[in-house]
């Protein structure tokens, strides 16, 4: 038949009505073992074990590769390398120039973790310390992503997400958000009211930090057993959940109902899993690599110029006062603007105590976003909207920094 | 000339979109991967086309802002491909309907055509296409399975829509 203008809804039903049962036949058939797991992960009573075991599993996972790939890979590669750095820092003899590309010398040698220099510690964080978790946890997502596990976990989490004036949908958006804010906080488009998307956005920017962060938290934290870098997310986790919380109390409105539909189980398509972890290693080199080299030629130059010494003074009453921390943590908070991971990465030289190097990681992931985020986040919210959203990442940075000190 | 690839979201636009241009996009397998809208070329006989991969939408009346960026995109498209979940043809028809009522060029591809089979599930193409009144080609665009004759196919609408 010919179709012309716009119909009315009941009219296009009927018509769909017509046309599927002209053109379509369903034979029977027995439920698929996909469809049994399917199934079995919604329903609470399975669903939450079933959750538990994958994340579990996730998290065993990421930690085996991504120690691999440092144990067995980069740090052979990077032993490989240092004769040839230290060839070139005594060519370079003391100086500017050796400052910048190699760094301080500890001890006669370069230390990676300390050096600071471009050729040094430039490379070493993104490729040794970063990149290897970067790779696991990105091997990880895209397997959740394509075998359709995610959106059993959004309905399963539901009701939780509804106390933090999100629904489960929203989830999705966090898990993208903890291997990088950027396409996280894209993601959150999504969501139905504006109200939904401040929520989550600012819940993001300030308790889920990003894989290169967390790689770099491991690295501070991680020397004083599981106990430390426990603390650590378990209160970025209780910051998510609390601020969810005051957050859906304090905005107007109210947050709609979860409206999704849930694909099939599908077995990931080998192929096209491998191209899309390429895609995002390939985003990880050209976008945020590039930042790390501009983050330690920053701290360099701004160390020269003798500025960090300055606003160290001027941040002292906050950072030495009220958070516990040696003032040249003040470095960090200002190159964590430019990047989270490199920021971390200054703390290593400083031999903070164990809650000295919790607070910081705390605080580091809660005052403000990178710089890349904080770009999507304005135009994803707008300037009012940002600059709400970082009245109360600040806000709540101090807060949790504070107590945590008082407690530690 | 522009070509809009639309449809309901997680039906398979980005992966056809990826088998069209050659351009890398993130395929995944839940509603709402793509939030923005990307675009890539392809040849068509002589000359080239624009490809826009757009955000998935259930309606033209948009409820979010991935939605409103797709419905936005609708204005400057000259012809649509309507990616169709062959496993979920009722709910799909409906944003078909609505975009014939607004009298887009428009080929169909009827996609997760081997899942629909799977299930047991069996459309009538050509039936479809007589009542539609449009083409329709089935497809599997995670394989390129296809994906050939859907471009070959394509010339029809754009005759169409010239005359």
């Amino acid at each position: 038949m010919p179709v012309n203008d716009e119909r009315t809804d009941e009219q296009r039903w009927a018509e769909i009505g017509r046309i599927v049962s002209q053109v379509q036949t369903v034979t029977h058939r027995h439920h698929t073992f996909l469809e049994r797991i399917g199934d079995a992960s919604i329903k609470p009573l399975t669903g939450f074990p079933i959750a538990i075991v994958v994340l579990l599993f996730t998290f065993q996972i990421i930690r085996l590769v991504g120690e691999g790939l440092i144990g067995y890979v980069f740090e052979p590669i990077f032993n490989v390398y240092t004769p040839l750095a230290m060839k070139l820092s005594e060519l370079l003899g003391p100086g500017f120039v050796h400052d910048v590309l190699i760094g301080t010398l500890v001890e006669g040698e370069i230390d990676y973790v300390q050096s600071m220099g471009l050729l040094t510690t430039g490379l070493f964080v993104p490729f040794a310390m970063v990149l290897p978790y970067v790779f696991a946890f990105y091997l990880v997502l895209g397997f959740l992503e394509d075998c359709g596990y995610l959106p059993r976990l959004a309905v399963l989490i539901d009701s939780l997400m509804h106390k933090i004036g999100l629904h489960g949908l929203a989830i999705v958006s966090f898990l993208l958000g903890l291997g990088c804010n950027v396409p996280g906080a894209l993601s959150t488009r999504v969501l139905e009211t504006r109200r939904q998307v401040f929520i989550a956005a600012t819940l993001m920017a300030i308790a889920v930090p990003c894989v290169a962060q967390i790689a770099m938290i491991v690295g501070l934290v991680g020397k004083y057993g599981a106990k430390g870098l426990g603390i650590v997310l378990f209160t970025l986790f209780m910051v998510w959940m609390v601020l969810g919380y005051l957050l859906n109390k304090i905005l107007k409105g109210k947050s709609p109902e979860i409206f999704m539909e849930i694909p099939p189980y599908r077995i990931p398509y080998w192929g096209a899993l491998l191209k899309k972890l390429w895609m995002r290693i390939r985003f990880f080199l050209r976008e945020a690599v590039p930042y790390v080299l501009l983050g330690v030629f920053i701290v360099n130059v701004l160390y020269v110029l003798g500025i960090i010494e300055l606003i160290g003074k001027i941040a002292a009453p906050i950072v030495v006062g009220l958070l516990g921390l040696p003032a040249e943590a003040v470095a960090a908070l200002v190159v964590g603007f430019l990047r989270k991971d490199v920021a971390i990465g200054m703390l290593l030289p400083l031999g903070l105590t164990m809650s000295q190097a919790i607070v910081a990681s705390v605080v580091l992931a809660m005052y403000f976003p990178c710089v890349a985020t904080f770009a999507v986040l304005t135009k994803e919210l707008g300037i009012v909207g940002m600059a709400k959203s970082a009245a109360i990442m600040i806000a709540s940075a101090l807060l949790v920094g504070v107590l945590l000190n008082l407690i530690l | 000339m522009k070509i809009l690839l639309m449809g309901n979201p997680n039906v398979g636009k980005s992966a056809l979109f990826s088998r069209l241009t050659g351009v890398n996009v993130i395929v995944s397998n839940y509603p709402g991967t793509t939030v923005e809208f990307k675009k890539g070329t392809m040849k068509l006989g002589e000359q080239w086309a624009e490809v826009i991969d757009v955000p998935g939408a259930y309606t033209l009346e948009p409820t979010t802002k991935a939605e409103e960026i797709a419905i936005e995109m609708l204005k400057n498209g000259d012809v649509v491909i309507n990616v169709v979940d062959a496993t979920n043809l009722e709910r799909n028809l409906y944003l078909t309907l609505q975009l014939l009522e607004r009298k887009m060029p428009m080929i169909i591809a009827l996609n997760i055509w081997d899942d629909a089979k799977h299930k047991g599930i069996i459309i009538d193409v050509e039936r479809l296409e007589k009542l539609l009144n449009t083409p329709v080609v089935p497809t599997v665009a995670i394989t390129g399975e296809g994906i050939k004759k859907l471009v070959s196919r394509l010339p029809e609408v754009l005759c169409a829509s010239t005359n």
